[in-house]
């Protein structure tokens, strides 16, 4: 827990607030564990269920562990406009999950935003960061396609 | 200031709300989310009113007032609004019953449907006659839900001791997590997720044992629906008379509602105080309770047998006539002062000196009483568990110092408030007031009694610029040293200690290692089961689990008039809120017939003393033989009422209060094989009893800990060994 | 003065590859990394720079590189093309046409910025710096006049004067509301109360608008020069940015000019010597809409949920940990620095009478020209949509603009003369909320449009007030039903009332805005809720319960792609031979649609369903 504690720091010194220490902690498990929120909210003096609230109230976090590879279809109005639904049906059919869950096999998560501000490449696929616009149906398969090949090789 | 509100002038002050001028003036406005001790929400918008210059409507609830405000209450625009939002509410809350016809007919046969595991309507609804959703559906005349319903389908959660939860009714109207938050600081419940999945719950759905919780039933008084209700009240109907009494489970003495109806006492309510578990969830089911004895009974050949009042108090009084030099009275604190007086009294008239009881009396203790303090407090918590014992001194004393102080636990035992404190000293045993004076003091620091160096320096640190309070409790140390100028205040679950102690009474420990004795008249006490005795009587609600020849049914203190001394020295009254159950009688009342029967005057005889001197107890040194390697650490149990543990009696209190257990740290657990389930052996040098082990890292490892039991002789803190099965 | 100052190089000539997020995921970092090694190369890395800078905004066109000084602009550049880019114009001198801008319907390439359509009627003044200054360095800036403002209101002007400046320059909130900027300073600033707080609202979530997001990863400094500006109005030492999750790009560039302001003496303590003390800290969403909502998003800084309260009391007069506390949009603050330096008289010369200045829009769906433009108030939209944007795609019919995100509406054909400002905006039902405007065409279900709208509102309601979260939800599953084929009679009129209601009773502005996008469609496209309800027909093909795919048998060769690609293998039929669709199978997913070759061009939607 010792990354934990340089974050527990930040907080008590002031540096950053509650929500970024969430972020934060999430940015080193892919989640926010159980265990660690309870250890937080001990070292912090700060109830468990404040910290619950707020995890389950923000979308960015998750309180259960995320696939590796992380597939955020933007549904902004532009996206929607543009095609965003049948994209994300594609891609909910390929990897057989719904929006907000994770393959069995925990390779992908799969969610979804409400716009992230790059309407002109609309619709948007982002994966494990990368963003590719202008996706369609079949630019859909490709995609999924190359992670699955890469994996093969690895 | 003065504000027009339908069209009349009226005088408001600044920081008021619209609200509370409206309820002064008596100006009805519907509300729901909005409680009286709360901090205003603004969430179920039924409170709208109408502001001019304002284009759209305001929650009166946190409107402030201004100077010239001009508010309208009642427009058609503001009916229609709050109709159709009582309406939407509605739509996800099971309405079968709330504007059915034939509702009026229908309320005879029902009774047995209230059990029914899924409440679809008024009918099935523990909160039926009692719930603000019934209230406003009638004022406002609604007959129909115009749109489509939606049942949740969330899991009743009724697992947790005391109280259940229907989320299916919750309106999230944010009542309750108000309370826990705001009025009991417990944070156990709060809002999950948002929008239309929002819901009501602890975090990651643990039970509530599991969390903060203090099973107070904040909660539960907060709900306007039937969401959050108690277990015990489910079915006994609506309240038809209030009485107000006050609580005898602990030295508080809180102030609390008796509710009553044909069924008898349904349940206790707080007044403007809060109350705790016990005061909330444990006074009507003790007094109903199907254990409780109510006709006087004698044993004979081996069994009990019901007699009458009559012959009850003349077989007492020939049992103490015969025995009366020989004979010892222990009675238990949390009697009234009437009966204790009578007792007195009478042992007195009858010249037995064998009076004692169950405390450890040590030296008077003034009142409890702390001034408005300009500086901040740091308060040091030595020996007690704020919460488990005391949670509502504590809600009092922040609300009297108007902040929450700093919080210093010194306590060897991982109690509730050494978890929530700011800071957790964790001294060897019985080091905790030597910790104390050690910080207090300007000597040098050192690791000192398993507390390091650094953990002084920090608590110093944060001493500064405080006033410094202890709190403690004297029945839970052996001996203690507390300078004339530091403000310890005495914190004791035992009832009229002030009192008790300013009277010339003995420690009941005396008057059983007293061989002399051969009769026992208990009230309200126990004794342990090893003891043997010629005679015992006891006059109580519950039968005891040792041996007695005679047993006189007392009445609860919900059943007489009487009074009482709180911790803080204060005299409270007791109302009669019934007559007692059965064929019980008020201690007073008995003890005085004993009196009257045995016609005492006559029998006081010259030569009253008992003529044997009582042994005296050796103070035991530190015997470290490997004979005996723990030390049993012993508390005072303050959820007890008269002879018999809350835990014995009440299932709930057997899950939230572990004193029927001993606890024992897991790494002993393992050396010795210890497994929860099977009983273990505990062996001092004067007893031994069999008891059930709690594996809990709270008591620290080379120590055991149990509450009090004078019945398998737990009595006192002492090295003990443990046997495994 | 600022403390250091480098000496510039003598470079040239200038690239500047558009960094701004949309370019990035195009690949632009690697177009400039190309361009690096080309340029180093050919030997001429002392004579040619190449810089990253912010969003240009032309976001269709991109990867964009523009070289200056000429401001030759040249669109969709890839890694390929460098080679021949830098050996046509640095070598060879002349500007590389195969990559210059060609506007649609014409044949002749536009080399200038200034002469391009979508550049020529825009007026920067949020965007003064767009495309010109590399934003992680803060020299840029101040090269073009930064902080002089800053200069100028410290040394020389009194907070009051700062105020009573904002207030003549007309200036109103960009953020949605539009309240007068000047006068919320000013209430602030009399506010009782101490210490005091300023907060940039970065926190834009309306889905279509990515305003907030070019101006801090392209010009971060000008918000805090804004902020500086406002801080020292005011009398607060303390600032926020809050920036939503979803533009860590944004977060980053921010950062870094926190950082360097800070070195350079224009943030911390004693700032220019005149004793003025202010710092910003930089605080992150996490993916709630709703904390776009001032008190939610001052309960989010808290470290809370970001659950609105009810107003009064205002945030200027009890708002950050109950202190006085001044919100503004990004867009807002950014507009300080030059109302200062140029004056209230001259911001106030342009736009309309009621909304004076620029706005910038994000325009974006079914428009040639995506991206984002800056336009005086007064506009028309339709100078916007077809000067700026370049019109419709694929020759489709315009069907209407939406603006204000999920708290406005749709306006349709007939006000496409409407000049643009706050006021005629909220006259016709919609509002121009942050800047998003979302073009529409014949192809767009307004139905469909509302029920996205709504159904947003709904994932995005707090669940505070019973009117927003159940009220909401009520209308969603109208829609719900009758773009599934079960609309009943009665349903508009239903979504008319539950909407007024909701807007009435609701505690804040994302409940009292929600029916917005419905209560306009109903108003302008009644007669597509009618074809829905009445006839069962989707009029613009969208809604997949009441259309079906078909195959022209007059149209269709028999290629097989589509019965190839069907995943439910509910297309039939032989090589060369008229293929059919099985509609009991068919899950109108539109692969057979997009696969089917456009010279053939066979499948067809059609409506009501088979």
């Amino acid at each position: 827990m010792k990354n934990i504690d340089n974050i527990i720091r930040q907080y008590s010194e002031k540096k950053i607030d509650l929500i970024q220490v969430l972020h934060n902690i999430q940015n080193e498990y892919n989640y926010l564990p159980k265990d660690v929120l309870e250890y937080v909210s001990r070292a912090l003096h700060i109830p468990l269920s404040k910290i619950y609230s707020i995890a389950t109230f923000y979308a960015a976090f998750s309180l259960v562990p995320r696939g590796k590879h992380l597939c955020t279809v933007c549904m902004g109005t532009a996206c929607h406009v543009r095609g965003a639904p049948a994209v994300l049906s594609r891609i909910e059919e390929r990897l057989n999950i719904k929006s907000g869950e994770t393959t069995p096999d925990n390779r992908f998560t799969l969610e979804t935003v409400n716009c992230l501000g790059a309407c002109a490449l609309a619709p948007i696929v982002v994966i494990d960061g990368e963003y590719h616009g202008q996706t369609t149906v079949n630019k859909v398969d490709k995609l999924l396609e190359k992670y699955a090949k890469e994996e093969g090789k690895a | 200031m003065k504000i027009i509100i339908n069209d009349k002038k009226i005088d408001a002050r600044k920081g008021e709300t619209v609200l509370e001028v409206c309820r002064r003036e008596g100006i009805y406005i519907p509300t729901l989310c909005y409680q009286e001790n709360l901090t205003p929400y603004g969430g179920c918008r039924l409170c709208i009113v109408e502001v001019e210059g304002n284009p759209k409507p305001m929650t009166a609830c946190t409107l402030p007032v201004q100077d010239g405000m001009v508010v309208k209450t009642d427009t058609p625009l503001l009916k229609e609004l709050r109709r159709f939002t009582l309406q939407l509410i509605l739509s996800e809350h099971p309405y079968s019953c709330l504007i059915c016809n034939k509702k009026q007919d229908c309320s005879n046969y029902m009774e047995c449907i209230e059990k029914e595991p899924i409440t679809f309507g008024c009918k099935y609804c523990p909160a039926n006659g009692n719930c603000e959703l019934q209230k406003l559906v009638e004022e406002f005349g609604i007959e129909e839900i115009p749109f489509p319903f939606r049942y949740r389908n969330i899991p009743v959660e009724d697992y947790d001791p005391f109280f259940e939860r229907d989320y299916n009714l919750c309106i999230l109207c944010g009542r309750c997590v108000r309370a826990c938050a705001e009025l009991r600081q417990a944070y156990a419940i709060d809002f999950h997720h948002r929008g239309p999945k929002t819901l009501v719950g602890t975090p990651f759905n643990l039970s509530h044992l599991d969390t903060n919780c203090q099973f107070c039933g904040a909660c539960v008084d907060a709900c306007p629906t039937g969401a959050m209700r108690e277990r015990y009240s489910k079915y006994l109907g609506r309240c038809e008379k209030e009485v107000k009494t006050h609580c005898m489970l602990c030295s508080m003495g809180c102030e609390l509602f008796a509710e009553v109806n044909g069924n008898g006492i349904i349940r206790t309510k707080p007044d403007k105080e809060p109350l705790c578990a016990r005061g909330r969830f444990g006074i009507a089911p003790l007094v109903n309770h199907p254990k409780r004895i109510t006709t006087p009974l004698v044993k004979r050949d081996g069994n009990l047998i019901e007699i009458s009042w009559d012959e009850a108090i003349d077989i007492a009084g020939n049992i103490l006539k015969e025995h009366q030099d020989k004979t010892g009275i222990i009675f238990s604190t949390d009697l009234t002062l009437e009966a204790i007086t009578a007792l007195n009294t009478f042992a007195e008239i009858m010249g037995v000196e064998e009076f004692g009881t169950e405390i450890n009396l040590t030296g008077s203790f003034d009142e409890v009483c702390l001034d408005r303090q300009d500086k901040k407090i740091a308060l040091f918590v030595l020996n007690v568990d704020l919460i488990e014992d005391f949670s509502v001194f504590l809600l009092s004393l922040k609300k009297f110092l108007n902040e929450n102080p700093l919080v210093i636990v010194i306590d060897s035992i991982q109690t509730k408030i050494a978890e929530s404190a700011d800071l957790w000293l964790r001294p060897e045993f019985n080091k905790e007031w030597e910790v104390l004076n050690l910080i207090l003091s300007s000597d040098k620091l050192t690791d000192f009694a398993g507390i390091k160096k650094q953990e002084f320096i920090e608590v110093r640190r944060l001493l500064k610029n405080r006033e410094v309070c202890v709190l403690y409790n004297p029945n839970n140390i052996k001996e203690f040293k507390c300078s004339n100028e530091l403000k310890c205040f005495p914190l004791i679950s035992s009832l009229n200690h002030t009192f008790l102690s300013k009277a010339n009474i003995l420690k009941a420990r005396d008057v059983l290692n007293n061989s002399a004795i051969e009769c026992l008249y208990l009230i309200g006490a126990t004794i342990p089961k090893t003891k043997k005795y010629k005679k015992v009587i006891v006059q109580d609600c519950f039968l005891p689990d040792f041996d007695f020849d005679l047993f006189l049914p007392s009445a609860t203190f919900i059943e007489v008039d009487g009074s009482f001394i709180d911790n803080k020295g204060k005299e409270k009254r007791l109302k009669k809120v019934f007559e007692p159950r059965g064929n019980s009688r008020p201690d007073e009342w008995i003890i005085k017939s004993i009196v009257e029967r045995m016609d005492l005057e006559r029998f006081k005889s010259g030569d009253s003393s008992i003529g044997v001197k009582p042994e005296v107890e050796k103070i035991e040194g530190e015997d470290k033989s490997s004979d005996y390697p723990f030390y049993l650490i012993v508390r005072e149990n303050g959820f007890r009422f008269r002879n018999r543990r809350l835990s014995d009696l009440l299932k709930g209190f057997e899950r939230i209060h572990k004193d029927r257990y001993l606890w024992i740290n897991p790494e002993d657990a393992r050396k010795l094989k210890i497994e929860e389930g099977k009983k273990v052996k505990i062996v001092a040098k004067d007893f031994e009893a069999e008891i059930n082990p709690f594996i809990t890292e709270r008591v620290p490892a080379g120590y055991v800990f149990a509450y009090c039991d004078t019945e398998n002789g737990l009595i006192e803190s002492k090295r003990v060994r443990i046997e495994c099965g | 003065m600022p403390k250091k100052r480098a000496k510039p190089k003598a470079f040239r000539l200038d690239l500047l590859v558009c960094a701004g997020t949309g370019c990035v995921s195009n690949r632009s970092f690697l177009v400039k990394e190309a361009l690096e090694k080309e340029i180093a190369k050919r030997g001429l890395q002392n004579e040619v720079r190449v810089i990253a800078t912010g969003c240009q905004g032309f976001c269709e066109r991109g990867p964009i590189v523009i070289a200056q000084p000429d401001a030759i602009f040249y669109q969709r550049v890839t890694e390929e093309d460098v080679p021949y880019l830098v050996e046509e114009h640095l070598i060879k001198g002349r500007p590389a046409k195969k990559l210059m801008y060609v506007p649609e319907k014409e044949a002749l390439p536009v080399p200038k910025m200034s002469d391009i359509g979508f550049f020529k009627h825009q007026r920067l003044i949020v965007l003064r710096n767009r495309g010109r200054l590399d934003p992680e360095n803060i020299e840029e800036y101040i090269a073009f006049d930064g902080y002089q403002a800053l200069q100028k209101v410290l040394t020389s002007m009194k907070p009051e004067q700062v105020i009573e400046e904002i207030k003549k320059s007309g200036l109103r909130g960009r953020g949605g509301a539009g309240f007068p900027t000047g006068r919320k300073w000013e209430l602030c600033r009399s506010a009782e109360g101490h210490p005091k707080y300023i907060i940039c609202n970065g926190d834009e979530g309306d889905p279509g608008a990515f305003m907030d997001r070019s101006v801090l990863e392209a010009d971060p400094h000008s918000v805090i020069e804004g902020m500086l500006i406002g801080a020292y109005a005011i009398g607060a030492q303390k600032g926020f940015i809050y920036v939503r999750k979803e533009y860590p790009l944004a977060v980053k560039r921010v950062e870094i000019a926190l950082k360097q302001a800070l070195e350079y003496g224009l943030l911390g303590e004693d700032i220019l010597g005149t004793g003025f003390n202010f710092n910003i800290n930089v605080v992150q969403g996490a993916g709630a809409f709703v904390c776009g909502e001032e008190t939610a998003l001052m309960a989010g800084i808290e470290g809370r949920v970001g659950r609105p309260r009810t107003r009064p009391p205002y945030p200027v007069e009890n708002g950050l940990w109950g202190k006085p506390t001044n919100i503004n949009n990004v867009e807002t603050w950014a507009n300080v620095p030059v109302i200062i330096l140029r004056g209230a008289e001259w911001f106030s010369s342009i736009g309309t009478e009621k909304s004076k200045g620029t706005k910038i829009f994000s325009l974006v769906g079914k428009i040639n020209n995506t991206g984002l433009v800056e336009v005086p108030m007064g506009i028309t939209l339709r100078e916007i949509i077809y000067e700026i944007g370049g019109g419709i795609p694929n020759n489709k019919a315009f069907k209407a603009v939406q603006t204000g995100g999920p708290s406005g509406g749709c306006i349709p054909k007939e006000h496409l003369g409407l000049p643009i400002d706050y006021e005629s905006l909220t006259a016709v039902g919609s509002m121009m909320g942050s800047g998003g405007m979302i073009v529409m065409d014949e192809d767009t279900c307004m139905v469909d449009v509302a029920r996205y709208f709504l159904k947003f509102t709904q994932q995005e309601s707090c669940g505070k007030c019973v009117p927003c979260r159940l009220g909401t939800k009520q209308m969603v599953e109208i829609l719900n039903r009758i773009c599934e084929g079960n609309g009943r009679e009665g349903d508009i009129e239903l979504l008319e009332a539950i909407g007024k209601n909701v807007k009435l009773a609701s505690l804040c502005g994302l409940g009292q805005t929600a029916p917005n996008p419905v209560l306009t469609t109903i108003k302008y496209f009644k007669d597509e809720y009618i074809a829905h309800i009445k006839e069962k027909k989707c009029p613009a093909l969208v809604c997949k319960a009441l259309i079906s795919y078909v195959i022209d048998p007059d149209l269709c060769t028999g290629c097989v792609a589509c019965a190839k690609n069907c995943p439910t293998k509910a297309i039939t039929g032989e090589p060369k031979k008229v293929h059919k669709i099985d509609q009991s199978k068919c899950i109108k997913c539109g692969i057979c649609l997009s696969v089917c070759p456009p010279k053939f061009n066979a499948v067809k939607k059609v409506s009501p369903a088979i």
